[in-house]
């Protein structure tokens, strides 16, 4: 297994600024050192000064590139940016015009003299600054500007590189023209991994191309300045003749960059090599995924269709009994009772009353499995509403009763309003059922100040103690005795399936005889239902 | 009003106890129609379409059947000239969706749960027989 290509996350503060920064702080050093040595030692006065005036321009873009990378834009620095370019611009042209009295200007032929192409390069690149924000159809107009400042250097750089070889730097003023012309080269790349897109995404992208791009760009400059210079320096030794030099730069540099083409190619096949395994390796996983799914999706729909079955033959079935013992136990007592004593009666009567428990208990358990079977109808739900409609029910239901209700207005959810209605009933029913022995009964329903999906309903009655908080939900678990309070135990199970059915919580908290508080959440928007 | 023809009332119905039960209904709610019973599915198509058929003025169909079940008989009768129109209403224990609107789809005229309590029965009987034997109107030239 090979090492992945090196992870680099793109966007802000990352490669392509940092990169640029780097570039920056090079440019930003070399136009310092470059003024330095001109104040410091200067041919003459008069060209010191100038020269150091030109430093400056190009320290003045360098900060403004540097401030650029460093993500500061606005205010003082976009007129440094202004400054920068407009010197450099200004140093360019003045130049190049003449309007800067320069004698060297005049003296191409002097090996010691300022080319022109440095101030042709100076004013692209300057113009290149200025416009470096700006988007263009193709490219970008500061990258076109900056490669043709940087294609400028890179001539002139290379001119004076075979002129002069590196042995032969010491001469001053050759000295300048190389740092100056490096300074448009660093500047330049700054400016084109700094504008917007076109090339620097290229050069940027965590991908093959990219990878190649950053690794063949660099030789591809270096190789032919590396051989050329030897050729010209084993030319100018008399070591081999023009035609053999020829031959030798051509060779040599077609062996350098087929290594480092073959040397990378190798590196990007190891790369596909292991993504294609990896490949390989997730799309078995996926197929074992999606067995295992259909496996599991089959059991469950076997498990939904015998539940199913159960409860048609539970609704059917179990019915039927119950039906005879209540009609047997009635006609008894009607057609018979002459044969029995007042406790044969009372008998009799406890058996219809329990049959009559049964056959309840058979229809909550029936609307409780009927509730994980439908499907929901998700619709926007006004809750306040819900809850004002379920109190007026009940106090229709026990007009004796004085209940202090406190309902939080305008609490909008997401769901079945059906199910819904039938979770607030049973927990405002439950809140009304356990403060009937409360003298300045409470109920309040609200939402959460923190979570606007979390409401609650709480009561100051009877409450429970949260010991038995686990039994809470389960059907036909009941915290009171019937006769205390009457009900099924079927309320809160309700409830949790609702609850969840809509992929929310529910929960309680309470202290035993002092009130309890239901929670519970639910969705604001429309989901599917699985 | 009387009752028309005193024409008999088929219950289709497997369980003894709700047999006795629902005549013992039916005579409460003071409906004289003599009342047939039908064991299972295939002999309520007997006594519907076999070759001594009687015309019923009503028929209480159980779901549940041994044989043929309640649903395929309903299909059955609902398919054939001489009963297509005839009064049937489904009584049985179930009181699942799918089971009404399969009632429905066939054409059944009502659709009743039996409610376990035996007073209600009583007066779930009496309305039965006051709406299907007095109230309600057949076609009797095309009908018998």
């Amino acid at each position: 297994m090979t090492k992945s290509l090196p992870a680099r996350a793109p966007g802000n503060g990352s490669p392509p600024h940092r990169f640029a920064a780097g570039l920056a702080v090079s440019a930003l050093l070399g136009g310092l050192l470059l003024a330095g040595g001109a104040l410091l030692v200067p041919r003459d006065p008069a060209t010191g000064a100038l020269l150091a005036l030109e430093a400056g321009a190009f320290v003045l873009a360098a900060a403004a590139l540097l401030a650029l990378a460093l993500g500061r834009r606005g205010g003082v620095w976009a007129a440094l940016r202004w400054l920068g370019g407009l010197a450099l611009i200004g140093v360019g042209v003045g130049r190049i015009s003449g309007w800067i009295a320069q004698p060297e200007f005049l003296l191409i032929a002097d090996p010691g003299a300022f080319p022109p192409v440095i101030f042709v390069t100076a004013a692209s690149l300057g113009l290149a600054v200025l416009l470096i924000e700006r988007p263009g159809r193709y490219l970008p107009p500061a990258q076109g500007l900056a490669a043709l400042a940087m294609t400028l250097a890179f001539f002139s750089f290379s001119a004076d590189w075979f002129r002069l070889g590196i042995v032969s730097l010491p001469a001053l003023m050759s000295g300048i023209f190389l740092q100056m012309d490096a300074l448009v080269l660093v500047a330049s790349a700054a400016v084109l991994s700094l504008s917007p897109s076109g090339l620097r995404d290229i050069l940027a992208a965590q991908t093959p191309g990219g990878y190649m791009v950053r690794r063949l760009a660099p030789l591809a400059i270096g190789i032919p300045l590396l051989v050329g210079w030897l050729r010209v320096e084993g030319e100018r030794g008399g070591l081999f003749s023009l035609e053999v030099g020829l031959a030798l730069f051509a060779t040599i540099a077609v062996i350098l960059m087929l290594v480092a083409v073959l040397l990378i190619a190798q590196r990007l096949n190891r790369e596909h090599a292991y993504r294609s395994a990896a490949e390989v390796k997730l799309d078995r996983l996926n197929r074992e995924l999606e067995d295992k799914i259909a496996r599991r999706t089959a059991r469950l729909e076997a498990t939904v269709e015998e539940l199913e079955a159960f409860s048609y033959s539970v609704s059917h079935d179990l019915r039927a009994p119950l039906r005879a013992i209540d009609g047997f136990s009635r006609i008894l007592l009607e057609e018979k009772s002459d044969r029995l004593d007042g406790e044969g009666e009372g008998h009799l009567e406890r058996i219809r009353s329990a049959s009559a428990r049964m056959a309840r208990l058979i229809d909550d358990l029936l609307s409780l499995s009927r509730l994980s079977r439908l499907t929901l109808r998700w619709r926007p739900v006004d809750l306040s509403r819900l809850a004002g409609e379920i109190a007026t029910e009940l106090e229709a239901g026990e007009p004796d009763r004085n209940v202090d209700w406190i309902i939080q207005p305008d609490l909008q959810a997401a769901g079945d309003p059906t199910l819904l209605r039938a979770a607030l009933e049973n927990l405002l029913g439950n809140a009304w059922k356990f403060t009937a022995g409360e003298e300045n009964a409470q109920i309040e329903f609200g939402r959460s100040a923190d979570d606007p999906n979390h409401y609650f309903v709480r009561d100051n009655g009877v409450g429970f103690d949260m010991h038995y908080a686990g039994k809470l939900f389960g059907a036909f678990q009941r915290l009171h005795g019937q006769h205390e309070y009457p009900g099924s135990g079927i309320g809160l199970a309700t409830v949790k399936r609702i609850i969840h059915r809509h992929d929310g919580r529910l929960w309680a908290e309470a202290v035993d005889g002092d009130g309890a508080t239901f929670h519970f959440t639910l969705p604001r928007s429309y989901e599917n239902d699985a | 009003m009387m009752p028309k023809k005193n024409k008999p009332i088929l219950l289709v119905e497997d369980n003894p106890d709700d047999v006795e039960l629902t005549q013992l209904a039916f005579r409460r709610a003071n409906i004289a129609n003599p009342m047939k019973v039908a064991r299972d599915g295939a002999e309520a198509l007997d006594m519907l379409l076999g070759e001594d058929a009687e015309k019923f003025a009503v028929v209480l169909l159980d779901l549940k059947l041994p044989k043929v079940d309640g649903i395929e008989v309903l299909r059955r009768l609902r398919g054939e000239t001489r009963t297509r129109l005839t009064p049937v209403v489904i009584l049985t224990s179930s009181r699942e969706e799918r089971d009404m609107i399969a009632s429905y789809e066939l054409n059944a005229n009502s659709y009743i749960q039996k409610p376990v309590d035996f007073e209600q029965f009583v007066e779930a009987a009496r309305q039965l027989g006051l709406y299907w034997l007095v109230l309600n109107q057949v076609p009797e030239t095309e009908y018998d």
